[in-house]
Parts: C-alpha cells; structure tokens; sequence
C-alpha cells in the first residue's frame, strides 16, 4: 500500500506541480493585503524534520539541530493547502537550502518568472522570495550541510 | 514600520500557508510523530504517500475545511520578529523583484492611511487589522 501511495499512477495524480498557465490562487486574490504584490507566488516551500529511526551508522547525521533523529523533508504547497511537491530522505543535518538545491535536480521545476515563498533559511534567488533579514537569522545553520542522503524521492 | 518590515509581515501571512498544511498533516497522521523502525527508504515514503493521501482528502471531501482553522491573519512570532527587526540593518544581496514588491506595498499602504487620516507610524503592531473588509479600494488594478 505504501509503494501504492506514493508512485505513479495515485502520487502523481494527486501531487502536481503548477505549471506557469495556472491562474493565480484564488486565495491570494481574494486578500487585499496580498494582491497583486504576490500575483507571480505558486505557493509556499518549507522543510520540516520527520522523526525517523535511522541504522546506528547514521544517526550522527541524522541529528538535527533541535536534537532529535529526523529526516528533513522539503515539501511545497499551494496557497489552496494542498500539496504540489515531496522531497523526503535527506537526513536530518541537512539544512533547508541544502535540501532545496538536491530537489532543483529531482523534479523540482520552477516556471520563470515564478516563484515560492520561503523563509529566511533558502538562498535568494529568482526562484523562492525570502523575507528580508539580518545577519544573524538562521546563520548558524549554513556551515554544517549535509553530506549524504537515505534515497531520493520521488522516482519518477 | 518600514517598507522592509510591512514586506515581512505579509509574506509571513502568505507563507503561513504551509505552517497550517504542516500542522493538519500531522494531525491527521500521528505516525508522522514516531520513527517507525522500517528500512530508510519505507520511512522515506511515508511522507510522500501521506501528501497524496491529504491531496486525495482535500480533493474528494467537501466537508474537509470543517476540520481545519480558519484562515487567520498572522501573528509574527520571535522568530519572524527578530527577522523583521533585523530588516532595517539589511545586509544580505537583495532581490530586485522583493525590493519592488516591498516598495509596491508600501506606496499603497501609506496613501491608504492618508486617505484615511491615520499617520502610519501611529498604529504600532496594528497596521494589519485596518485593511479589513475595504477590499473595494485597494489597488487591484495590475
């Protein structure tokens, strides 16, 4: 059931990307304080840490900063909270942005012109639109990337 | 309150939105709470099928938002705070597009508050709250 759940045909029907075509979010226009300035946002991306229980020769990598063994996830989402992208597996060290750059090449696309919301935490770039920050948000994060990850989803 | 931190204020609003799915995936699915002893890469599936079981929910059961919260205005926590505070020393590379939209935001928001009469350093904290319900004339004509 869970090979079922989470392949081609059911996973892939109901977690899709958007592509540039889609109209803007409903959502997002139907808020004042949010349209038209976010007009181009496909959704909002954002890990979070899984509790996992990994073999003994992973653990140490598998700890994330609030302490536990966990796998980062990177998930997006569209303004409608539904799902539009998984990215599970990398262990838990691995800091957001680390996660990000590994998704750009597995199945990760992002329209031009196009972008996610994101905090602080991912790289400003033209694909994700972070809030303004100072120096010392999330900075202590950014030296210990992760080095390896458990399996690289999804496979299709 | 300046460009930099109305920005943050409504990106966090926005962005919230997957704060929220967070927050019903979990609940929904208390698995995603222990650390099942399977092989990695099972633990690594679980996630996943359970997003396309939630997209299969949200898509197939009309009563679903009852289970959920509302849609709320955000309320920044420390963390955000300290980011939005941290906005006036900015240092970072900025992003052209993110310095337009800010300042797109901020031209609105201040003759919004002139029309009406309030200067926009006189409501600390409560510069969210007097966009409610004036839908109608705000600038959303782009």
């Amino acid at each position: 059931m869970l090979f079922a759940f989470s392949s081609h045909p059911f996973y892939t029907k109901y977690i899709q990307l958007p592509t540039a075509d889609d109209p803007a979010s409903p959502t997002i226009r139907e808020n004042s304080k949010l349209w038209p300035y976010f007009k181009d946002a496909l959704g909002a991306l954002d890990g979070s840490h899984i509790h996992c229980s990994p073999p003994l020769n992973e653990r140490a990598a598998s700890r994330n900063r609030k302490g536990f063994l966990s796998q980062n996830c990177l998930f997006g989402c569209s303004f409608e909270l539904k799902f539009v992208y998984a990215y599970t597996g990398w262990e838990g060290s691995a800091t957001d942005a680390r996660v990000y750059e590994d998704a750009l090449l597995n199945g990760l696309h992002i329209p031009e012109g196009k972008y996610y919301l994101a905090d602080a935490g991912f790289p400003c770039c033209e694909e994700l639109l972070i809030p303004y920050r100072g120096r010392r948000y999330h900075l202590a994060e950014w030296g210990r990337a992760g080095l390896r990850y458990f399996s690289a989803f999804p496979s299709f | 309150m300046n460009k930099e931190e109305l920005f943050n204020l409504r990106h966090a609003s926005a962005r919230n939105v997957i704060e929220r799915i967070f927050g019903v995936l979990k609940r929904r699915f208390r698995i995603l709470l222990l650390a099942p002893e399977y092989s990695m890469e099972i633990q690594a599936r679980i996630p996943a099928a359970l997003c396309a079981i939630h997209n299969f929910i949200r898509t197939h059961d009309a009563d679903e938002s009852l289970t959920e919260p509302e849609f709320m205005d955000y309320t920044p926590n420390d963390h955000d705070h300290n980011a939005s505070v941290a906005a006036a020393a900015e240092a970072d590379r900025s992003s052209g597009r993110r310095d337009i939209i800010a300042q797109q935001m901020w031209d609105d928001y201040v003759r919004i508050c002139n029309e009406r009469g309030i200067g926009e350093d006189d409501q600390s904290g409560g510069e969210y709250e007097e966009f409610e319900g004036e839908e109608e004339d705000e600038g959303s004509d782009i």
